[in-house]
């Protein structure tokens, strides 16, 4: 057991080495190397002309003059140290590198860990949604298989995993914010994290800026369709593992001793039925995090998703590179932790 | 002569081929008819459609910016006065084009992957499924968000070959160099997505190597190359097909996705997502433009999923994906 679990690590580390060697020769990808971008706007400047020399100045600042194994190695291990060069400490320490153009020469993990909590609050909450709507609903369809009920619910599991989430978005915010204000319903504010000023909705009353409630009403539509895609897997995946236990020898003993249905369904079928949702919920966590990207450019929330994009349009690659890693690093320990789970939650599960 | 009977009446029963016995069970799923409807009514609208219009996509009607739905353009006008309508069809072929070309892409890459690593196993094998994992844990979206993001903006050294770009300009009606520019995505499209299917071959050739009649081919002296492509891949078919009708669904929508972030298919070439980020700033005084082109990704990415759920039935009922 402990076994196999140090040799996934050693091969989670492995994965993640190599993927970040990929992560950088992304940057070499760029048509006219990383800088281009910086180059041709800069040219364009008639009053200040960009030299040659500054240039070369810029490439010798980003390590970008170096060959491209010591370029890579500084950048992942902070070796070997140079003379008249900047001393790195490597990401390895935690040196992702510094910013071009978003927060020029600031650390570029503190520009994505300063916005971290807004995409937290967005991805708990929308974990929080899918889990109670997603294990409810799929409950109650395997409790009532093959009824209309169960039919519909499986119809819409096929709606919210077909839908183009940004689709999604756009529409909700012109029918909940700009429709509903229109005819007079109560309508939530379409984007941000917070309100810059207060505003009047109706039957609600006045809400202030930043308070609770501003807050609450604005995290409604990203949570839902953030949500929307793995409330949807996470249901079907409920109902087959419930429909599967409630087929076991130890449910109909269970309602042969003649135990009410509810403690039957509840307390014998759905503890032993949410052992594999665990597992699928541990390895979604990343795609969450990734589907947010999504969400949150649409509702302008002021997340790692929207600085990623952000550095995206600037060209600011080591930020994007920063991203990509943590999400990879992400991927790599939420396989990690759903190895650690199955084994813990399920004690059938001997790994030899 | 209860025999004579019997054997009377198995004569007189006709022969019921494969194909009629699938489709016989396909028929049962009324979302997958209804879906091969609606999709055939989407196809029928960007290739003949286009024919049947009026109009070019690139006229503009001056004078007629921003117009609403009237019989004359019942999409209404965009904010050049071009008729919605008609971009929507041009759109629709490069979206709908888009996806079937990647997902054959990433279909034969995957078959021919997963079948090496499944079949030779040892050092092919660690080789091809270590690659795999290594792409699986870089996150998809954002991945191919940096990557159009670096190749889209200034050519990318790597062109497609000038017979695919010459073939798809002339489909998508489009120039060469827009085309180009697609072309890099539909790249990269396809060099993030046959991974999954390498898994799903593999696993199917591994179960399969063992077999009966793969040992019977094997000790009557057939080659590897032989017994993978007569024996592994044709037998490991259903799977394949189901899983590449749930990839166009996911291809359109990813494109789209991308598109619509706005490192996907880039002006003057449009697909239904470009269509949607574009409207972004019209969004209000022209809600309905917004609302088609989602629509139409909608109903593609939806039907590609009833009709594969209904193929995972009717091809292989213990089949379990």
């Amino acid at each position: 057991m402990t076994n196999f679990l140090i040799r996934r690590f050693v091969q989670g580390l492995l994965v993640l080495f190599v993927s970040s060697i990929l992560v950088f020769l992304l940057l070499y990808l760029a048509p006219g190397g990383p800088l281009s971008q910086t180059i041709v706007e800069k040219r364009q400047n008639a009053r200040f002309p960009i030299k040659q020399e500054d240039i070369d100045r810029l490439m010798k600042q980003y390590d970008l003059d170096l060959p491209l194994w010591q370029s890579y190695t500084r950048w992942a291990f902070g070796w070997p140290n140079l003379p008249d060069r900047p001393i790195r400490y490597g990401v390895i320490r935690g040196d992702f590198g510094t910013s071009w153009r978003i927060a020029p020469n600031e650390q570029t993990m503190k520009v994505i860990l300063r916005v971290l909590p807004n995409t937290l609050k967005l991805t708990i909450s929308s974990v929080l949604l899918s889990l109670i709507v997603g294990v409810s609903v799929g409950i109650y369809s395997a409790v009532h298989q093959y009824s209309k009920m169960d039919y519909t619910i499986t119809a819409a599991t096929f709606f919210g995993t077909a839908m183009p989430v940004f689709w999604l978005g756009t529409m909700m915010i012109l029918l909940f914010s700009f429709k509903f204000k229109e005819w007079g319903l109560p309508y939530l504010p379409p984007g941000s994290v917070n309100g810059a000023r207060d505003y009047i909705v109706p039957v609600l009353g006045t809400i202030q800026a930043n308070s609770l409630s501003d807050q609450f009403l604005r995290l409604i539509m990203p949570t839902i369709t953030l949500s929307l895609l793995f409330m949807a897997g996470w249901s079907r995946y409920t109902r087959s593992s419930m429909l599967e236990v409630l087929r076991q020898d130890y449910i109909r003993t269970a309602r042969a001793k003649g135990l009410r249905e509810k403690l039957v369904i509840y307390r014998h079928a759905l503890r032993n039925a949410l052992i594999p949702l665990v597992t699928i919920v541990t390895l979604n966590l990343p795609f969450i995090f990734g589907g947010a990207v999504i969400t949150e450019t649409i509702f302008n929330w002021h997340g790692m998703g929207l600085v990623f994009i952000n550095s995206l349009f600037q060209s600011d690659w080591p930020v994007a590179m920063t991203y990509i890693l943590i999400l990879s690093a992400l991927t790599v320990a939420s396989n990690l932790l759903a190895d650690v789970l199955y084994t813990l939650v399920d004690p059938r599960i001997r790994v030899s | 002569m209860a025999v004579a009977e019997l054997n009377q009446e198995v004569l007189n029963t006709n022969e019921t081929s494969q194909i009629q016995v699938i489709w016989e069970r396909f028929r049962k799923h009324h979302l997958a008819i209804i879906g091969l409807c609606v999709l055939a009514i989407l196809f029928f609208f960007s290739f003949i459609g286009t024919s049947l219009s009026r109009y070019s996509p690139e006229t503009q009607w001056v004078g007629e910016m921003y117009g609403s739905p009237t019989l004359a353009f019942p999409f209404g006008t965009d904010e050049l006065g071009r008729d919605v309508m008609t971009r929507m069809m041009w759109a629709g072929r490069v979206s709908l084009v888009l996806s079937l070309f990647v997902t054959i892409c990433t279909v034969v890459i995957g078959i021919i992957t997963g079948s090496l690593a499944g079949y030779f196993g040892g050092w092919t094998d660690t080789l091809i499924m270590r690659t795999v994992d290594v792409l699986l844990t870089l996150p998809t979206l954002p991945l191919l968000l940096i990557l159009s993001a670096m190749t889209l903006r200034g050519g990318f050294p790597l062109q497609s070959p000038e017979f695919l770009n010459q073939f798809f300009a002339w489909i998508w009606g489009m120039s060469p160099d827009a085309t180009g520019n697609v072309m890099v995505l539909v790249g990269i499209l396809i060099v993030f997505g046959w991974m999954g299917l390498a898994r799903l071959v593999r696993g199917q050739v591994l179960s399969l190597r063992n077999m009966e009649y793969a040992e019977a081919a094997r000790s009557l002296g057939a080659s590897s190359w032989h017994i993978i492509i007569r024996h592994m891949i044709p037998n490991s078919l259903a799977p394949i097909i189901v899983a590449a009708t749930f990839s166009f669904g996911e291809v359109i929508v990813l494109e789209a996705a991308l598109s619509f972030l706005g490192f996907g298919v880039q002006p003057p070439a449009a697909s239904w997502g470009s269509l949607l980020n574009n409207v972004r700033d019209y969004m209000l005084i022209q809600p309905w433009r917004a609302f088609v082109p989602g629509m139409a990704i909608f109903l593609a990415s939806i039907s590609y999923n009833f009709i594969g759920d209904a193929l995972r039935d009717a091809l292989d009922p213990r089949l379990k994906l």
